[in-house]
């Protein structure tokens, strides 16, 4: 058993902490008002049709989500594929107003289920770098997500732009840190929904953005400062 | 305020959370910190590079009509065909008592590397200041002791004393649940006027009762003890002598 076995069930089994509260209170009005029948009520051809209403226009997030968390095109795929089926699986369960949140915490189970198995596969840590673990606590205090001693030719040429350079240095940050971030950032969720999605207290969302910032800041000026002088 | 004290207003002004007060408090200092205004300059020029269209990744052609086409159109409910979700399934089913001791774990790292949190009272005024920030400051709004002491049972192994002194004018308005010096800890919320007490309660196992201490510490007032084997912080902007006698109170009603 691997130090990880909680990220699925932080977000599905304990409502008080972590499952968003909007998920679960009943709807008393709207298109969802179904959900409030039994699900076998509900003929699989209706079910599909809301499923498509409800989940698909949020597929934009829920792949950049995954691209962020998994660093990989190909496993991004993966990820939202599999949470897309959950989401159907589950939807009889959402009673929810915010399908996006919804989606993104699937997303994210998806994640952590996927780089739990991935671990568990692989004879030795595919990564120097524990980022990849949300409970590795082995993390270095002084993090560095740009060396300037170990920028060569090669890495110059793949941070040609400016965007890809930010690009680096957010994919470099701790799994923690990242998911906060892209969370508040790209997705434009409040505190609160980004604490009922990676299930931790509003004060840990803050100091994990700020800890963040802060780390992506100083990258960014030691980058820039490189680049203006060369 | 100090510029330490700053950096989370920073944070939560960029980010449209702050309070009206908060806002104004935070607007104040930028206009004589030349140094904080800097920062939040930066840090809004990382923000706008950050929410480039770059950086954000759309979902390929290709998957979308993947998924599209796993959607059922008619008849059999996919799980009958396709029961490797079961298996998926599983994943869910996890114990939820691992996810106590994996936020915990998270949050060690998180606040043990945090530059400028070295001191226990630091991180008190830190986790304070936070809490006075809009919507920060309870998670169980309530001044029903018979509503918040069961709400903290499950997620802390410590059941703090909670008793509501609204009729001594130290109102109960809730409780949270916040992490401090890698502890979970309890915090009853108590006001006093428009002013706001944390009392911070967690487990002393094997402690023997200490006596009052009182500091200071960036402009708030701290009381200290230990009773019970629970150790107890009192934070608050009040003055001293009312943050005693709402200790005082609160001892004597707990007892």
């Amino acid at each position: 058993m691997g130090l990880y076995s909680g990220g699925a069930a932080n977000a599905a089994r304990t409502p008080s902490r972590s499952a968003p509260r909007e998920l679960i209170e009943p709807l008393d009005s709207g298109r969802h008002a179904f959900s409030n029948f039994p699900a076998f009520a509900m003929s699989e051809e209706k079910r599909a049709r809301q499923f498509r209403e409800v989940a698909l226009p949020h597929l934009d997030d829920a792949y950049n989500l995954a691209r962020w968390l998994t660093r990989s095109a190909a496993d991004a795929d993966d990820v939202v594929q599999d949470a897309y089926m959950r989401a159907y699986q589950f939807f009889d369960g959402f009673r929810g107003t915010n399908p996006r949140a919804w989606i993104l915490t699937i997303v994210r189970n998806s994640y952590y289920a996927w780089a739990r198995k991935a671990r568990s596969q692989a004879a030795v840590p595919l990564h120097g770098n524990p980022s990849g673990d949300p409970d590795d606590d082995s993390e270095p205090r002084d993090i560095e997500l740009w060396d300037p001693e170990q920028e060569n030719a090669e890495s110059r040429l793949i941070r040609k732009t400016e965007a890809d350079a930010l690009h680096g240095f957010i994919a470099a940050l701790p799994v923690a840190f990242r998911e906060t971030l892209v969370l508040r950032e790209m997705h434009e969720l409040p505190y609160q929904q980004i604490a009922e999605i990676t299930g931790v207290p509003i004060g840990t969302v803050m100091s994990r953005l700020a800890r963040a910032r802060g780390l992506l800041q100083k990258a960014w000026a030691g980058y820039r400062e490189k680049e203006q002088g060369a | 305020m100090s510029c330490a004290e700053m950096t989370p207003l920073l944070h939560g002004m960029l980010d449209g959370e702050l309070d009206a007060a908060n806002a104004v408090q935070f607007e104040r200092h930028l206009e004589t910190c030349a140094a904080c205004a800097a920062e939040y300059r930066r840090q809004q020029a990382l923000r706008a590079a950050i929410r480039g269209p770059e950086l954000f990744h759309r979902a390929p052609e290709a998957l979308r009509q993947r998924i599209e086409a796993g959607i059922p159109v008619a008849a059999a409910r996919p799980v009958d065909r396709a029961p490797w979700w079961q298996r998926l399934f599983g994943d869910w089913r996890l114990g939820a008592g691992t996810s106590l001791a994996l936020a915990a774990s998270l949050l060690l790292f998180v606040l043990g590397g945090n530059p400028g949190t070295d001191s226990l009272p630091s991180e008190l005024v830190a986790g304070h200041i936070r809490s006075l920030q809009a919507n920060h400051l309870v998670d169980v709004p309530s001044s029903d002791q018979h509503t918040v002491k069961p709400w903290f049972n499950g997620k802390l192994d410590v059941s703090p004393p909670v008793v509501d002194l609204a009729e001594e004018h130290f109102p109960l308005a809730g409780g949270r649940l916040d992490y401090v010096d890698e502890h979970e800890a309890a915090v009853l919320v108590y006001r006093r006027n428009q002013h706001v007490i944390n009392l911070y309660v967690w487990p002393a196992p094997g402690a023997a009762d200490t006596p009052l201490q009182g500091s200071a510490h960036q402009g708030y007032n701290l009381l200290h003890w230990t009773h019970g084997e629970l150790s107890f912080w009192a934070v608050s902007e009040l003055n001293m002598a009312e943050l005693r006698e709402f200790q005082a109170l609160y001892v004597q009603k707990t007892q």
